[in-house]
């Protein structure tokens, strides 16, 4: 049996001690404990005497502290206790730097893990312990759609879906467009570069061809080496210096979640800057977020073609070019999980391909809410769209649909039909789709008083109406909480939590959370915010663990309507025969609702040759 | 292949400052250099009090012993040469040398035998000299470099007699003689144990190596039934139950051979002020002092700064002492090495001093004799 010596070198606390004695003695260690005040030699004696396999010591640092953790070490070192005993320590203000410093084995950063207690004392740092604990431990990355049969327990809707969908494939066939085009070229352009990345003479020839289906701001860029206002390349300083930036206690946090292991919890990025999105990223990281969401500009949805290189400007949303989303990725955790959107513009399809190729495990793709309120015309993007699914089967990735419409003002259920439209359109294509109900309190909320009361009602009734019509994840964002926060963090942060507390103990597969300056940063989204928000969820999700939400009788009536309001619009677009007509007539969001179809690409559409 | 240990009294006495200074001075020298710390060096801050750190650049062809993880740290470009099988909080130690000149971050092997082992491999490669970083305060993993540099300073006590004190009694900590030539071996890996031979060849021999608790006392006294000739302590030893222990064995100590581990273990094991009144009243009993092995101090370097708490802050802040007035009160008090402060002018030839073939040209010591 392995014997453990837990020491409180702290002169009045020792009650991380004795929770750790608790918990190793259910383990079945055989512990002792010294009492707080104990001398560093008092330590070392005992340890003498006692052999034990590992001393564990509890402190908070300060300065001359360190001294004397430094000679606990050296006195372990001096009597020959090292070669037969580990050391390690956490504690207030102990990172993994101090602990190398101080010379111990283990250092135990934050909150107490134990399973990060039990791999150390099993000889196992890094790796999951034998004795298992109670709480998850995320090493993998995630598998949002693992579990789910995608069986429709609504027949109805399943037929009209099936209708719905035969017709979009009947319409698109022998379609393409220039992004189609751009894509299939982008492919072949990646591939050719292989390993190194680098051009060669015989990628020259399909870039030709690529740059001649691009607009003039892009086609300068390449051709002229002219760079869009505002955009600039990332300095060789800037780059070389970020790992000197992270130097740290980077790496895996602590869980965000108390109990069992959903919902993933994703932040969104994208300040402009590559740069200072992999600090963001580290931060959320070490914070305990599951994945990250790559936000790209919205400039970029309206132009055809993309930018190459690594680049960066001050503007929300990053640019996405391969180079970016290789260089951030690059820095993440490799059991992070990654979503990068692509979704509502002209460049979409060349988009998925770009994450594929930087290593997304998750893409965006949305017609009916790109082809609106995202800007571009309904006709194209449903032919990228389309396309989009395709290259989401093809490359094994699973897709979101955002339901952000609802911004605008689109009642739920209008938006609801059009996301399982593009989950039907998936299906039959052989992607893997999860719907994002966007938990918010939009305008229509607000115009017709759905959340006069509470907004529990209206917001557990969109998450439960999914499990009535289809057995699928579902990912409320991006991000929960929209429209409820002021600028006032902690109220923004609190707004959050709740949302994000909500969705969890209604099942949710993921959530996407923003930071609590997110909605009202006149300019870059700081950390600190971030981790405001992070912590807020935490607490809240302590706070409920296993118990959860109860709703008024108010909850299954808004459930039934929204239900049979989803079937009379699906009902709408089947019979209307058209579903491209149908996103410029409105049927799944109209001018009353704040929607106006897009523009943007709009007679580009041809014939495929 | 000569190693040298950079130790400090306390934090922020200027041992990685001293170790930059012999590190530039080396490589002026041509020596073929490596790097390793105990602890961890070459952040830009101070983990605990957030101040700025000095930070190690390499040039190209120095070697360094790190944990794997802290090579992406830097911004030097190394290639890894050797991944040894020392772990550490930070990962694996691996011996890299520098392709590309910059910054890196230390995380090497924290206890003697790791640090030995290190040793050896680049010894095998060709190094000249590797420099060994301490951490803290921690002085027993370089026993196994084959000098030392001290740092003490304000950081230590603000009080310039205190620090000049201490300083005494620890270099004094190292002046017992060479090795006994009838000591047991040290041994680098297992078990170590106390040792009473008795007059006529009687040997007892405890469980453990270390004089740390009233039952050991207890356990050794018994073992005074007759002339001693020789206790070997090869562990920690706490000072006051030895004075104890030297007091029951009275006359049956007088003239044995009092063994120990190293200076460096005495060091760790209690106040060096402690030891050097140990020794002057074992002296006085005709007892002696040996150690099975040591590690000869080279140099003596002083520091002004100590970093003082802002309590309106709740922040440090950097502060000093009268510079001046801190070397001289500890160059009148420790004679047996040199004492500088290296950001002082000084005639001291550092390079040849620490044992390298080398010596720094005369520009590099900074200005004329002190007085």
């Amino acid at each position: 049996m392995h014997k453990v010596l837990l020491v409180p070198l702290d002169p009045v606390h020792d009650n991380a001690i004795k929770l750790l004695r608790r918990r190793l003695d259910d383990c079945g260690f055989a512990t002792l404990t010294l009492p707080p005040g104990t001398t560093p030699e008092e330590v070392i004696e005992k340890a003498l005497q006692e052999h034990p396999n590992a001393i564990l010591v509890s402190r908070t640092l300060g300065y001359k502290v360190a001294e004397t953790l430094g000679r606990l070490i050296d006195l372990a070192e001096a009597s020959g206790l090292r070669e037969t005993t580990r050391l390690g320590i956490g504690g207030m203000a102990i990172t993994r730097e101090v602990g190398a410093e101080l010379g111990f084995d283990a250092s135990f950063v934050g909150e107490l893990r134990m399973d990060e207690v039990l791999a150390f004392l099993e000889g196992k740092a890094g790796a999951e312990p034998a004795v298992q604990v109670r709480g998850p431990a995320r090493l993998a990355k995630p598998d949002l759609v693992s579990g789910y049969t995608y069986t429709f327990k609504d027949p109805e809707i399943q037929a009209l879906l099936e209708m719905i969908t035969s017709q979009i494939l009947e319409w698109v066939d022998g379609k393409t467009s220039p992004a189609i085009q751009r894509a299939q070229l982008r492919r072949e352009l990646i591939e050719a570069a292989g390993e190194s990345g680098e051009r060669n003479a015989g990628q020259a020839h399909l870039l030709a061809r690529y740059i001649d289906l691009c607009d003039g701001e892009i086609q300068a860029f390449y051709r002229d080496g002219k760079l869009p206002d505002g955009v600039r390349w990332l300095g060789s300083h800037e780059i070389e210096s970020l790992p000197e930036k992270l130097a740290g206690s980077w790496g895996k946090g602590g869980s965000i979640r108390h109990v069992g292991e959903k919902p993933t919890l994703f932040a969104q990025y994208g300040t402009g800057c590559p740069i200072m999105d992999v600090v963001h990223i580290k931060a959320c990281e070490a914070w305990g977020i599951d994945g990250v969401i790559h936000f790209d500009p919205s400039w970029g949805a309206l132009q055809e073609g993309l930018l190459s290189g690594l680049v960066t400007h001050e503007h929300d949303g990053t640019i996405l070019t391969l180079e970016n989303l290789r260089f951030i990725r690059s820095y993440m955790e490799p059991y992070t999980a990654w979503n990068v959107r692509g979704h509502r513009g002209l460049n979409t399809p060349e988009m998925q391909v770009l994450a594929h190729a930087a290593g997304a495990d998750y893409l965006k793709i949305n017609i009916p809410y790109g082809g609106t309120a995202g800007g571009t015309d309904p006709a194209r993007l449903t032919v990228d769209g389309v396309y989009s699914l395709r290259l989401a089967a093809e490359f094994g990735l699973p897709y979101d649909i955002p339901g952000n419409d609802e911004l605008s003002g689109v009642p739920p259920h209008k938006t609801f039909a059009g996301i399982l439209i593009m989950m039907a359109l998936g299906l039959r294509l052989g992607a893997k789709p999860i719907p994002k109900p966007l938990l918010c309190c939009s305008p229509y909320m607000t115009i017709y008083g759905e959340m006069d009361d509470n907004m529990v009602d209206m917001n557990i009734a969109k998450l439960a109406v999914w499990q009535e019509i289809v057995d699928t994840p579902v990912w409320p964002g991006e991000p929960v909480g929209f429209m409820t926060h002021t600028s006032e963090r902690v109220q923004s942060s609190i707004a959050t939590a709740a949302h994000v507390a909500l969705a969890a103990r209604q099942g949710a597969t993921a959530v996407t959370f923003a930071s609590s300056d997110e909605a009202y940063s006149k300019g870059p989204i700081s950390i600190p915010a971030r981790i405001d928000t992070i912590r807020a969820v935490k607490d809240l999700l302590r706070f409920f663990g296993s118990a959860g939400f109860e709703p008024t009788p108010r909850e299954p009536q808004i459930r039934l309507l929204l239900h049979e309001r989803i079937r009379e619009v699906l009902r709408t677009v089947a019979e209307r025969g058209d579903f491209v007509a149908s996103l410029y007539e409105g049927l799944l969001g109209n001018q009353e609702d704040g929607l106006y179809p897009g523009r943007a690409g709009r007679g580009t559409v041809v014939q495929s040759k | 292949m000569l190693s040298i240990g950079f130790a400090g009294t306390a934090k922020n006495t200027g041992k990685t400052t001293t170790a930059l200074h012999v590190l530039a001075l080396a490589r002026e020298a041509g020596l073929r250099l490596a790097l390793t710390s105990i602890g961890y060096d070459g952040e830009n801050k101070d983990n605990i009090t957030g101040l700025p750190k000095p930070r190690y650049l390499l040039e190209k062809g120095a070697c360094l012993a790190t944990a794997q993880g802290c090579l992406k740290m830097g911004t030097a470009r190394c290639c890894i040469h050797t991944v040894t099988g020392i772990q550490t909080i930070l990962g694996r130690v691996v011996i890299a040398e520098v392709e590309a000149p910059g910054y890196v971050v230390l995380a090497g092997p924290n206890r003697k035998s790791d640090l030995r082992t290190v040793l050896e491999i680049f010894a095998r490669i060709g190094v000249e000299f590797t420099l060994v970083d301490g951490a803290l305060n921690r002085l027993v993993p370089l026993t196994a470099a084959d000098g030392l540099v001290l740092s003490t300073g304000a950081a230590l006590d603000e009080r310039i007699p205190v620090v000049a004190a201490h300083a005494r009694a620890l270099l004094s900590l190292f002046q017992p003689p060479a090795v006994h030539p009838r000591a047991e071996p040290s041994s680098p890996e297992g078990p170590l144990s106390i040792c009473l031979r008795q007059a006529g060849g009687r040997e007892i021999h405890l469980e453990t190596g270390s004089l740390l608790s009233e039952q050991t006392l207890e356990i050794l006294t018994a073992g005074f039934d007759r002339q001693i000739a020789a206790l070997t302590i090869p562990g920690a030893c706490n000072p006051s139950l030895l004075q104890r222990l030297l007091e029951r064995g009275n006359a049956h100590l007088d003239g044995a051979d009092l063994i120990f581990g190293s200076p460096l273990k005495l060091a760790a094991s209690g106040d060096p002020q402690a030891w050097s009144l140990l020794f002057q009243e074992a002296d006085k009993h005709g007892q002696r002092v040996v150690y099975q092995e040591s590690v000869p101090p080279r140099l003596l370097t002083v520091n002004p700064f100590y970093p003082s708490y802002l309590q309106r802050y709740e922040t440090y802040g950097p502060s000093t002492v009268d510079k001046i007035a801190l070397l001289a009160a500890v160059r009148q008090q420790v004679t047996q090495v040199p004492v500088v402060d290296i950001r002082q002018p000084h005639s001291t030839s550092i390079l040849s001093l620490l044992g390298t073939s080398r010596q720094e040209p005369l520009q590099d010591r900074g200005g004329p004799d002190e007085p």
